[in-house]
């Protein structure tokens, strides 16, 4: 085989230099790709951990409601519990002396972890009659909320108009 | 003479004093003493770099590669006796076409009286045995590590009583050493290969001839210094005019007046040793800086995986745990009219009627709520006040009122009537017990709307 010239000799150094250049462009381009998708993921598993330990360092507090939850919270068994609460709600009304303009009487609404109905009433009476109304009407211990108030002073004060979705709220039954 | 040994390279003990790298009648010889004081003798070998002769060995240098000259010189008043040696060698012609570059030592050996010149006052001269480094010192005979190089018969010791010859085999040829008063002259190497009558004859032309040149004067010794006996049984001392014996080699020593006649080519192949080790060097560098620019980036590229490895097994650790009260607090979330106090129907028209009917705080006289108006997200207030002041003043308890922290108020300017009275209007965000912040937005945009 011929020997080369030191000229050729050079050349074939840069060649080889050429190559191995590219060869590590081409390696640090993928490192870099690598790494972003680490980093991402790094910053993923540091949101996810920190969000875990939040919900760990509140672990007592959780549990406590959850008790009380398991404990007040009935499991749903009637077929249409929302003919009870109509039932309920149009007695304590009533009682209360306050006037009934309607009523909207919502189907069961089942959410992702409870199931709830609801009754709209549109109310009219004075403040003290609706307020003390509202404080017999809610009754945690049995689910019982007002999820939605509006109280309107009315043209003829201290008459009051009052649009009142009282909801009873009930345990998912577990699947 | 002290008892010597001849060893292997492999087997020899480690030298206690200097060492000397000797042409020895085969080939290369390591001559040094052992820490017990006994000459060793290691080799021969074939090249002097296979000895592995330790840094500042002494070199002896062979016969072929010096060319020896014994001259006389005319002592000079005020000019060093080096000086005139060197003219001399020029004027012979042996210091080559450079003699500036040329390598070469000289010695005094003994002055004489030269007869006076007419008119002239008394002159001496001094026979200087001198040696002239010859160009072409073989590759293969170079040793980097070696320290001081020495002619050869400068390193062995003169026959006894001081002045001589003395006939010894170097590298397969024999050589004739001579000395004068203790001190080495010349060295030439032999024609005949062995010694015999062809021998004999050359060597007494020479000694002859180096007589009438008046370098020595009658041999009173002809010392052969061989571990054969072949002299003797070949009769050649027999045909010597002079007194001839043999005896055994002697270990060499180093000279009184060191010479260290360093071929060129030495101190050339040091500097590209030098300039090797120094390329060599820079490579080790780079190739360590590459290589630790790789592990820097391996370690900055794997960083992000051990941590995920790690911070992943903490979270599986407590994951399953944090998603069952994770989906407590969901849960409660759902049931948050039934007991946060921030969607309590009832608790939230306490709270913002307070100041209106109750003497804690201080009532507000003259500000009216016309409206409370709650859904699960967001609480709006509309009433009346007596002038502006008032309004400002309920409105600045509302959003300071500790029981109602967590609330976002936002609310429109008031208006102002014509007969001083001041309506109003304010807005609240419900917090959302679970953080979900896209919920949380879209319930404000909702609120700024309405």
């Amino acid at each position: 085989m011929k020997a080369l010239r030191v000229r050729e000799k050079k050349l074939l150094v840069w060649l080889g230099a050429a190559v191995l250049l590219g060869v590590h462009l081409i390696l640090l381009q993928q490192a870099i790709r690598l790494d972003r998708a680490n980093r991402v993921r790094m910053a993923e598993v540091s949101a996810e951990l920190a969000e875990a330990r939040m919900w760990v360092e509140g672990k007592s507090m959780w549990e406590a409601r959850m008790a009380w939850l398991d404990k007040n919270l009935a499991v749903l068994k009637e077929e249409k519990p929302e003919g009870a609460l109509q039932k309920l709600t149009q007695t304590s009304v009533s009682k209360a002396g306050l006037t009934i303009e309607g009523q909207d009487l919502r189907a069961l609404r089942q959410g992702e972890r409870m199931d709830s109905v609801a009754n709209r009433l549109k109310l009219k009476g004075n403040l003290d009659q609706i307020v003390r109304w509202l404080v017999a009407v809610y009754d945690p211990a049995k689910g019982i909320a007002v999820t939605e108030l509006d109280l309107r002073l009315g043209p003829e004060p201290p008459k009051m108009n009052a649009q009142v979705e009282v909801a009873q709220f009930f345990k998912k039954t577990k699947p | 003479m002290k008892s010597s040994s001849k060893a292997r390279a492999s087997s020899a003990e480690s030298p206690a004093g200097q060492v000397f790298l000797f042409p020895g009648p085969e080939g290369w010889e390591a001559w040094s003493r052992t820490s017990d004081n006994q000459i060793q003798c290691v080799g021969p070998v074939e090249r002097p770099a296979k000895l592995r002769a330790p840094p500042g060995a002494v070199f002896c240098l062979p016969c072929r590669t010096f060319f020896s000259v014994p001259i006389w010189v005319r002592e000079v008043e005020g000019s060093p006796s080096r000086e005139q040696v060197g003219f001399r060698l020029e004027e012979k012609g042996v210091l080559g076409p450079n003699p500036e570059n040329s390598v070469w030592g000289a010695e005094s050996i003994r002055s004489e009286s030269l007869p006076a010149a007419d008119g002239g006052g008394a002159e001496t001269r001094q026979l200087q045995a001198t040696a002239i480094l010859l160009p072409g010192f073989p590759d293969d005979w170079l040793v980097e590590s070696a320290g001081p190089h020495e002619v050869a018969g400068r390193t062995l010791p003169p026959p006894r009583g001081g002045s001589g010859a003395v006939l010894r085999r170097e590298l397969g040829r024999w050589i004739l050493d001579l000395y004068v008063q203790g001190k080495w002259l010349h060295s030439q190497p032999l024609l005949a290969r062995n010694l015999n009558g062809d021998a004999a004859v050359e060597l007494v032309a020479l000694l002859a001839q180096l007589e009438a040149e008046n370098l020595i004067g009658d041999l009173p010794l002809l010392l052969i210094r061989d571990e054969k006996e072949s002299a003797a049984e070949n009769g050649f001392i027999s045909q010597m005019p002079f007194p001839c014996r043999t005896e055994p080699r002697m270990p060499p020593q180093a000279p009184v007046h060191p010479w260290n006649l360093q071929p060129p080519a030495l101190v050339e192949h040091r500097q590209a040793q030098v300039a090797a080790a120094k390329r060599k060097k820079t490579i080790r560098f780079a190739l360590g800086a590459y290589a630790l620019a790789l592990l820097l980036a391996v370690a900055f590229l794997f960083y992000p995986l051990v941590w995920i490895q790690i911070h992943s097994r903490a979270l599986g650790e407590i994951r399953d745990e944090a998603g069952r009260i994770k989906n407590v607090a969901l849960t409660w979330q759902e049931a948050a009219f039934l007991l946060d106090p921030k969607k309590n129907a009832l608790e939230l028209l306490w709270q913002v009627s307070r100041p209106l009917i109750s003497p804690d705080p201080p009532t507000m006289e003259g500000v009216q709520l016309t409206t409370f108006s709650l859904n699960g997200r967001r609480l709006l207030l509309q009433g009346k006040a007596t002038d502006l002041v008032k309004v400002q003043a309920y409105l600045d308890w509302l959003k300071n009122n500790p029981e109602l922290v967590g609330l976002t108020w936002k609310n429109s300017q008031p208006r102002l009537a014509a007969d001083g009275t001041a309506t109003f209007q304010a807005e609240a965000v419900l917090p959302m017990p679970v953080g979900k912040e896209g919920e949380t937005e879209e319930i404000k945009d909702e609120g700024s709307s309405g």
